[in-house]
């Protein structure tokens, strides 16, 4: 870099405007403190929020970092437990390394003292061929308790199977009682209906036939008497108050309530047999205390006016 | 050495400090004094150096250092070299919107020495927007310095919601498209 100039030397002559900016802003520092305002002092507070803001997004920038040493971390502790278990395996084949030698050390002072043959090694020889019998023989029982519980197992099983069986049966034996019983019933139950229907219908057969017989032997007697309506020339509420009247006697036919034709029918004989007078007749022969009581001109007022005034 | 950081130092409040690094020392100065011109509601101190690193005696007189201008003239080769040589001592950090580059002397088309794609490669490789001008004219001096004390104040964070890194969509040319 060729003579690199003082950026001061430069800075002097261009912050000399600048420092009378700043020092024309300090004249007028005192007037401006006297009005400073809340926009000046909000303004700048976002000034302040914004770099802060730069400042904070920057040193977390820089904290980046710190995710991978946990990763490291974590992968430390990850190969310290592999080591750990690698040294506890070394530690178990050193152990059985040892006790393996052991025995091929104890092994090889057997045979040299057996070779010397004095009485040492015949009381080692008659250990050795003690032991051996021993070993065989616990072999020779465990075989046979092993057969013996095999056979145990095997009774058992067949115990349990021919349980299973004898319960299968069982449940057989009960279906099937079931099954007969329902037969039986369904049987029963038809033949006694079967009874039922034979009855009523002789039942019914018996009633109409005597029926049939009654209706011939006696004509009705009627127990009520109705007024004589066909006579007198009559609007039509004689009719229909004729229509109202209910069947009096059963037939083998049954009968509507509403048709009017075998009711008229039935009454015309009726009123033949007793001449009774009719209203305007009856208006006349009623005694006195039977008849309408007769109203005032008042009253029939009131009536046709509907009401009170 | 000291390599120019962002961010190295506190800000101070309501004021913010511009850079103009190139070897033309007149149009600095001409540049420099449009800039505090220019009516503006903080306070400002603009920093001028023909090269960097800036020397490190003064270093903890000088403010936090809030936008690079590298003025690159096209008809001397001499200032494009010293700029690239110079980028090498600006902090990474600074190019994430901090850093404009402005090439002067562009008027002129038969007086060029270097070439286009040479300056435009450079921003595209420092990720930092270019601005072209021409700055012994009056009205573009002004509306140059208009522009650059614009971006200032979004660079001191002074403007609510808006940071440095928006200034990618400065470097969006309608060549690319």
């Amino acid at each position: 870099m060729a003579a690199p100039r003082r950026a001061t030397q430069r800075a002097a002559p261009s912050t000399a405007p600048a420092a009378a900016g700043p020092g024309a802003a300090k004249a007028s520092v005192a007037g401006v403190e006297e009005k400073l305002d809340v926009l000046t002092l909000v303004r700048l507070r976002e000034q302040l929020k914004q770099q802060f803001m730069e400042c904070s997004t920057v040193v977390d920038a820089g904290e980046e970092s710190i995710p991978d040493q946990v990763m490291e971390e974590g992968l430390i502790e990850a190969t310290v437990e592999e080591l750990e278990r690698e040294i506890e395996q070394a530690k178990i084949s050193f152990q059985n390394k040892t006790l393996a030698l052991h025995r091929v050390q104890i092994m090889d002072a057997l045979r040299t003292k057996l070779r010397q043959n004095d009485d040492e090694s015949k009381l080692i020889l008659e250990t050795i061929k003690r032991i051996l019998m021993l070993s065989t023989a616990a072999m020779e029982s465990q075989k046979q308790a092993r057969e013996m519980e095999e056979k145990l197992n095997d009774i058992k099983r067949k115990r349990l199977s021919l349980k299973q069986a004898g319960e299968k049966k069982l449940l057989q034996i009960r279906t099937m009682k079931k099954k007969q019983k329902e037969e039986l019933e369904g049987i029963e139950v038809g033949e006694m209906l079967k009874r039922i229907r034979r009855n009523l219908q002789k039942e019914t057969e018996m009633t109409t036939l005597i029926q049939n017989i009654f209706q011939v032997v006696k004509p009705h007697t009627p127990l009520i008497k109705f007024p004589d309506r066909q006579s007198t020339p009559k609007p039509k509420i004689q009719e229909t108050l004729q229509g109202r009247v209910p069947p009096l006697h059963g037939s083998a036919v049954p009968l509507s309530v509403g048709s009017k034709q075998p009711a008229l029918e039935n009454i015309s004989p009726i009123s033949r047999v007793q001449d009774v007078p009719d209203t305007s007749e009856l208006v006349r022969t009623l005694p006195q205390k039977y008849r309408r009581k007769t109203m005032s001109d008042e009253e029939m007022e009131f009536i046709q006016r509907g009401g009170p005034e | 050495m000291s390599v120019v950081r962002p961010f190295d130092k506190l800000p101070v409040l309501n004021s913010a400090a511009i850079l103009l690094v190139g070897t033309d020392e007149d149009l600095q100065q001409q540049l420099a004094q449009t800039i505090l011109k220019e009516k503006k509601d903080f306070k400002i101190s603009i920093h001028l150096a023909t090269s960097l690193p800036l020397p490190a005696e003064r270093d903890h007189i000088r403010p936090r250092i809030d936008l690079i201008v590298f003025m690159i003239n096209v008809q001397s080769k001499y200032s494009f070299k010293n700029i690239e040589a110079s980028l090498a001592h600006v902090d990474a950090n600074f190019f994430l919107g901090k850093v404009c580059f402005l090439v002067t002397g562009v008027g002129r088309v038969n007086r060029c020495s270097v070439e286009m794609s040479a300056v435009r490669k450079l921003g595209e490789v420092y990720c930092s927007p270019l601005i072209f001008c021409e700055l012994e004219l009056e009205g573009i001096r002004i509306s140059t310095a208009q522009r650059l004390l614009r971006m200032l104040q979004i660079c001191a964070g002074h403007v609510p919601g808006v940071s440095a890194l928006f200034f990618s969509s400065l470097m969006r040319s309608s060549n690319d498209e």
